[in-house]
């Protein structure tokens, strides 16, 4: 059986929810992700736009402004509650990862 | 030196891979694609540099539209904005190149690239799938011929060569759907992993298709020698012609006069479905009328018969006619001949010979055992019910002494019921197979006088 979209997150989808905890327009994204991460995320133009349309339809974003072809959007409550909920998931992997290697620092 | 260069390699719609390599060779050898077309890409001499490119696929486009919508140009400043700069559009395919050795790709999710590559491919999918089963019938069915009545088959050059398109046609539809699942299976596996599969379309074979068909074509109207098919095979490639250029002006003319993508696919649709009525129509009509008036002849051609009624029985008659029939192709030449007289030309009671005989040039080798053996076959389906149920043939051919004949070999055809001879006979000299079927039983005198006539 599919797996309900969303339900996870990939780390690209996680990302760009977070950039959207305040508003901001798509393309600044694709420069916050790399900055935020040190580069270690990279997210395609062609992937942040389609993710864009399906977190609008999905109702986890919403459009707030449009000034030409820049579209401007913020994180809405069901968009903070997947974002949350990935972040406990990930939370508890670290978690389970502590409890088997203690806290050393991960090489 | 030119500057423009065009190129047609009928890639598979969904094998991005193939594309973007085709074009980065294109880049490295001085050429940047300007346009994507029906008729093929067309290109413009930049310096030769390495650039990378990525086919992708925007579905909210149509090849009706105008020009780009504002999204679709939003998403064009998206990737811009990464140093992607769009080459060239084509309905739903978007073309983008970059001039850094290491960027971004457009698409980093491939989840994504697989979701919209299956919507774009179930509006494909449909026709490729008609096309399968329509090639497997047409190309099942010559392959059919081939092996039960290979004479028809590969005496004619329209069955030859149309045979041959449509084997091509279910082979490259079987090919490419089986590529097409297949990578679709491999990328359904790799995409929760993060991993992009490589698509492989099979757009040589598809080349060797359009090759073919060219081919085809122009074997048809070299070897065609009935009277004014050759016109009416032009005036049909003319009528294709007319509606490709129709049907593409119409469309352009609309989206540069900015009609909407609704209006324009409305009217560019009606403009084809009319045409190609009336085109058709205009085809048929005129062939119907060229055969009525003579100037187009599907059955006859002017070969004198070499043999006839009078060589053999020495009655003279001018109210007899001989109809011809005559194929030929490189592989085999059939002409069938029939010598009588209309029924309204007679006398009530009276009786007249017929003769009806058909030479077979085999001109390769191997094919004339295959020959001999659908002539002798030739009415195994001409059946009886006994009395008692049982279901008996009701001819049979029966070896006979060729030596009459001067011949290889011979058989005489039988009445299998009566287990009777009839005066039909199958004779093989080299090269040549004649079914020789008179009316008459034939004398020894008659059988040497027609192999005169009739050997090679």
């Amino acid at each position: 059986m599919p797996r309900p979209k969303f339900q996870t997150l990939t780390e690209q989808m996680y990302y760009i929810l977070l950039c959207l905890s305040r508003e901001c327009c798509g393309m600044d994204i694709m420069e916050r992700i790399p900055a935020m991460t040190g580069g270690r995320v990279r997210v395609g133009s062609g992937t942040l736009y389609n993710l864009l349309e399906q977190f609008a339809e999905a109702g986890m974003i919403r459009e707030t402004r449009a000034e030409g072809r820049r579209r401007s959007y913020v994180l809405t409550e069901k968009g903070k509650e997947a974002l949350s909920g990935e972040y406990r998931r990930i939370c508890a992997q670290a978690w389970d990862y502590r409890a088997v290697f203690g806290e050393e620092e991960p090489r | 030196m030119r500057d423009r260069k065009w190129d047609f390699i009928p890639f598979s719609y969904y094998d991005r891979t193939s594309m973007e390599r085709h074009l980065e060779k294109r880049a490295a050898q001085g050429w940047l694609l300007e346009r994507m077309g029906n008729l093929g890409w067309f290109y413009k001499r930049i310096a030769p540099r390495q650039l990378r490119f990525t086919v992708t696929y925007y579905l909210r486009a149509s090849q009706f539209d105008p020009e780009p919508t504002q999204e679709q140009r939003e998403f064009h400043d998206f990737c811009l904005q990464s140093g992607w700069k769009l080459a060239a559009s084509s309905g739903q395919m978007q073309v983008f190149y970059n001039e850094e050795p290491d960027p971004v790709p457009i698409d980093t999710e491939p989840f994504l690239e697989l979701e919209r590559i299956g919507k774009m491919m179930r509006r494909v999918l449909p026709f490729q799938f008609i096309l399968l089963v329509l090639g497997f019938w047409m190309g099942g069915s010559w392959l059919w011929s081939l092996t039960h009545s290979p004479i028809d088959l590969l005496s004619s050059s329209y069955n030859l060569a149309t045979g041959a398109i449509w084997l091509l046609l279910f082979l490259w539809c079987a090919a490419d759907l089986l590529s097409y699942f297949t990578w679709r299976h491999r990328a359904k596996k790799a995409a929760p992993l993060g991993e992009f599969v490589p698509t492989k379309g099979c757009h040589r074979l598809l080349l060797a298709m359009v090759g073919v068909t060219a081919l085809a074509l122009v074997y048809i109207f070299a070897a065609d020698r009935k009277p004014g098919f050759r016109l009416v095979l032009l005036l049909m490639l003319a009528a294709y012609a007319l509606m490709f250029l129709a049907v593409n002006g119409v469309k352009n003319f609309l989206k540069g006069r900015g009609a909407s993508r609704a209006l324009n696919r409305g009217v560019t649709l009606t403009v084809d479905v009319a045409l190609a009525f009336v085109l058709m129509g205009a085809i048929m009509g005129g062939l119907v009328w060229g055969i009525a008036a003579g100037r187009i002849s599907s059955m006859e051609e002017l070969i004198d018969p070499p043999l006839s009624v009078e060589d053999l029985t020495g009655v003279e008659d001018d109210r007899y006619i001989t109809s011809t029939q005559a194929d030929s192709t490189f592989l085999i030449t059939e002409r069938n001949f029939y010598q009588h007289i209309f029924y309204d030309q007679l006398q009530p009671g009276e009786r007249f010979a017929t003769l009806d005989y058909t030479i077979v040039d085999v001109h390769l080798p191997l094919l004339y055992d295959w020959c001999v053996e659908e002539l002798l076959h030739d009415r195994d389906d001409w059946t009886a019910e006994m009395e008692d149920g049982e279901e008996v043939r009701l001819y049979t051919y029966m070896a006979a002494d060729p030596e009459p004949w001067g011949a290889e070999q011979a058989w005489q055809r039988w009445r299998a019921v009566e287990d009777a001879p009839t005066g039909e006979w199958l004779i093989c000299w080299p090269g040549r197979i004649v079914v020789l079927e008179p009316s008459f039983e034939l004398t020894a005198a008659q059988m040497t006088k027609a192999a005169e006539k009739l050997a090679p």
